[in-house]
């Protein structure tokens, strides 16, 4: 597959996964149990999004991957401390 | 003599703003001296902001539980305004009117004292309590009642409409046969969690007659009750003061990484880092889940 392809390709992917997390908090606001799982899966979904868009890149470092895990874990926190 | 005093205090205030535009500068634009990335965004600054956000929840935390006047959980929920809101749309429906009543009001503040003191969240207590035992250990003697439950809102239009928007709530909100109405609003812990409980009694008495001398009988009373037992404590709810805080550390992220696209677009820089973009896309979520999640619930 062309490569600009596939790199428009994982970041639809990544809004789309993204959005649909959106919804599903919308829909079970009220319910903070599920919310809480809800923003966990998007931070681990972005931590390993990143991990294999900079794997299939050949630019995957550890540097990166903590950046990745630095990110997932502050805007888990902005979210989840609200609940 | 003053002159050279006046020349030094110009000199500190432009060397200062000066410094202060440096600093602004290495923390937001990416440039040779910050390694072509933001300070901000570097892997140490984003650990130093997770510890800082980390902090002033703690700060928020520690504060509401030596001093409760200071960020009252209930501040911002009036029970004037839940008469107010309660009425409006009944009055949009068709219905009639709900006046507070003051053996409902006692119900209400009892069913709260018990939820508290049983610690639960639920119509029914664990003991098997349920809402009506209330409403007649108050005095109160119903044909219709009724009970809506609202906890950790920040405001009290938002319990209004959170009940509003749920079919059961609404069709006890708006029910035609319900004349009086009891409230409660108050602070407790509930799983070792602070929260704020909004118990709404509906209920109707038997006959005309008594009815009638309910009502003339309790709206003195709850007025007085109103104003002495629910007056709004404090201009910040902690509620709106978190989200706020959350909302604050997204927006300042997205600005950095706005002005690092911009900069890593315009120079052509070639960088080993994250993706801007891809970081961009995940604030903007959170972001959004910041604003798209309401704290409240309603049972």
């Amino acid at each position: 597959m062309n490569k600009s392809i596939r790199k428009i390709l994982e970041y639809i992917i990544l809004c789309f996964v993204l959005a649909a997390l959106l919804f599903l908090l919308l829909f079970y606001n009220g319910s903070k149990e599920t919310q809480k799982i809800i923003i966990v899966i998007a931070s681990a979904w972005y931590v390993l999004w990143g991990y294999y868009h900079h794997t299939k890149e050949k630019t995957v470092d550890l540097a990166i991957v903590i950046e990745y895990l630095l990110y997932g874990v502050l805007g888990g926190l902005l979210v989840v401390s609200l609940l | 003599m003053g002159l050279c005093k006046k020349f030094d205090i110009e000199s500190v205030i432009v060397h200062n703003g000066f410094c202060m535009l440096k600093v602004l500068h290495h923390l937001f634009l990416p440039h040779q001296h910050n390694n072509h990335k933001a300070k901000i965004l570097w892997t140490r600054s984003l650990l130093i902001l997770v510890g800082l956000f980390v902090m002033g929840r703690s700060i928020v935390d520690i504060t509401i539980g030596l001093r409760p006047g200071i960020l009252g959980y209930a501040s911002q929920i009036d029970v004037g305004k839940i008469v107010e809101y309660t009425n409006q749309n009944r009055i949009k429906s068709g219905a009639e009117k709900v006046t507070l009543n003051a053996q409902l009001n006692a119900a209400a503040a009892a069913k709260v004292d018990d939820m508290f003191k049983e610690n639960y969240w639920a119509h029914v207590s664990p003991k098997g309590t349920e809402p009506w035992t209330f409403i007649s250990n108050a005095g109160y003697k119903y044909q219709h009642a009724g009970e809506n439950l609202a906890r950790d809102f920040s405001n009290s239009k938002d319990v209004v409409n959170a009940w509003m928007n749920s079919p059961s709530h609404k069709k006890n909100l708006l029910d035609k046969r319900y004349k009086d109405m009891g409230l409660a609003v108050k602070d407790g812990y509930l799983n070792g969690v602070e929260t704020t409980i909004v118990v709404q009694i509906f209920a109707v008495a038997p006959t005309k007659s008594s009815v009638g001398k309910i009502a003339a009988d309790s709206i003195s009373t709850n007025e007085v009750l109103a104003q002495e037992e629910f007056k709004p404590t404090a201009e910040i709810s902690p509620l709106s003061l978190s989200k706020v805080w959350s909302a604050s550390f997204a927006v300042l992220i997205l600005f950095a990484l706005v002005m690092d696209w911009i900069f890593v677009l315009r120079y052509n820089l070639i960088r080993i880092s994250g993706k801007t973009w891809a970081h961009l896309t995940f604030m903007w979520f959170v972001l959004l889940a910041i604003f798209v999640i309401r704290q409240g619930i309603i049972l």
